[in-house]
C-alpha cells in the first residue's frame, strides 16, 4: 500500500534523490518534500567580504629568517666587542681585573641568573611555536 | 602533490596569503556550522574567527587522514559546542521543549509564501537541540556523508541517523501543524 509509507521510507526516498508523484499526492511527501528544498537552501547568513584577509593579518609570525640573521650578526658583533674592551683593559688597567677577581662569587651568581632567565624566555618563545595568536575574547 | 595538500604546506609554512586563501575556501561552511550550533549571529563572527585561529594554531598535526574540510569541520563543531556549553549552562534544551517552541501564534495566511515557510522551517531548526541542528547542517547544506558526520561530531553512526531521522520527522510534523496540506 503506496499510501502506508512511513516517515522512514519518505526520508529514505528522498535522501536517495527519489521523488515520485506520489510524493507529490500524499501529505507527508508533500511536507517532506518542502522540508528537503527548505534543508537544503542556504539560511541568510553575512560572511563580511573581509572577513578572511582580517583573520589572515591577525596571524604574526614571531621571528622570520631575516630577523634571526639580524639577531646572530648583533650577537657576534656585541660579543667581539667585549672581547676587545676586555683586552684594552686587561693592557691599560691592569688594577681593574685584579679587583674584579675579588668579587668573583658574587659576579660568577649574576651571570648564572641571567643564563637562566635567557633560558627560560628561549624555552617559552619555543613553546609557542613561533607563533602568536590575537585571539578575540568571547 | 594536489592543490589541497600544496595549499597545507604553505599554510604549515606561515603563508599568510595561503591561509586567507584556505580561510576563503572554508569560511561558508565554518559560519554555517557555527550560526546553527551557537544560534546568535551577533557571535557568530567572533566564533568563527576563534575557529580560524586554532585551525591554524593546530594546523602541523594535520595528516590527510580526513579531508580539509572535515578538519575544519571539527574544530568548528567543537569550538561553538563548547561556546554553548559556557552560555546556556542553565538552559538545557530537550526535544519536548523544542516542540513546544514552535510559535503557532503565527497566522498561516503570512507564511504563504514558499519563501516564508522556509524561514518557518529554518526558525523551527533553531529551536531544535544542538546535536540536531548540527547533523541536519552537515548532511543538508554541507553535503557530508554519514560517516564524515561521524568523524566530526565523534557519534556514533547509529546515534547520528537516529538525530537526523528524528529531527526531520519532528520538522515535518511542525511543519503539518503549521499549514494545512493544501498550503504546502
Amino acid at each position: 500500500m503506496k499510501n502506508q509509507r512511513t516517515d522512514k521510507d519518505w526520508q529514505k526516498l528522498l535522501d536517495e534523490g527519489k521523488i515520485s508523484e506520489e510524493g507529490q499526492k500524499n501529505a507527508d511527501g508533500k511536507a517532506y518534500r518542502l522540508l528537503y528544498q527548505a534543508l537544503n537552501t542556504d539560511p541568510e547568513i553575512d560572511i563580511p567580504a573581509d572577513f578572511a584577509h582580517r583573520i589572515s593579518t591577525q596571524i604574526v609570525p614571531a621571528s622570520t629568517t631575516s630577523g634571526s640573521r639580524v639577531w646572530i650578526v648583533a650577537a657576534v658583533t656585541l660579543g667581539l666587542s667585549l672581547i676587545l674592551c676586555g683586552a684594552l683593559l686587561f693592557f691599560l688597567y691592569p688594577a681593574f681585573f685584579r679587583t674584579l677577581s675579588e668579587y668573583s662569587g658574587v659576579l660568577g651568581f649574576a651571570g648564572l641568573v641571567l643564563l637562566a632567565v635567557q633560558a627560560a624566555d628561549y624555552w617559552l618563545i619555543q613553546r609557542r611555536q613561533n607563533v602568536q595568536f590575537n585571539l578575540p575574547s568571547i | 602533490m594536489n592543490d589541497e595538500a600544496l595549499l597545507v604546506k604553505q599554510v604549515k609554512d606561515g603563508n599568510a596569503l595561503a591561509f586567507q586563501q584556505l580561510v576563503q575556501q572554508h569560511q561558508r561552511l565554518v559560519f554555517h556550522m557555527v550560526h546553527r550550533i551557537v544560534n546568535r549571529s551577533e557571535d557568530c563572527e567572533d566564533i568563527s574567527q576563534e575557529v580560524f585561529l586554532r585551525v591554524y594554531q593546530k594546523i602541523h598535526l594535520f595528516n590527510f587522514q580526513s579531508k580539509l574540510s572535515t578538519w575544519i569541520a571539527t574544530i568548528a563543531y567543537r569550538t561553538a559546542l563548547n561556546y554553548v556549553k559556557k552560555e546556556e549552562k542553565h538552559s538545557s534544551t530537550d526535544i519536548d521543549e523544542a516542540i513546544s517552541l514552535a510559535s503557532p501564534e503565527q497566522s498561516a495566511q503570512q507564511l504563504l509564501e514558499k519563501k516564508a515557510i522556509y524561514q518557518f522551517i529554518h526558525e523551527r531548526i533553531s529551536e531544535l537541540p544542538v546535536h540536531y541542528r548540527t547533523v541536519l547542517t552537515l548532511f543538508h547544506l554541507e553535503e557530508m556523508s554519514l560517516q564524515e558526520i561521524q568523524k566530526v561530531t565523534d557519534m556514533p553512526l547509529g546515534t547520528v541517523k537516529n538525530y537526523l531521522f528524528r529531527a526531520r520527522k519532528l520538522l515535518k510534523e511542525q511543519l503539518q501543524n503549521q499549514f494545512e496540506p493544501e498550503e504546502l
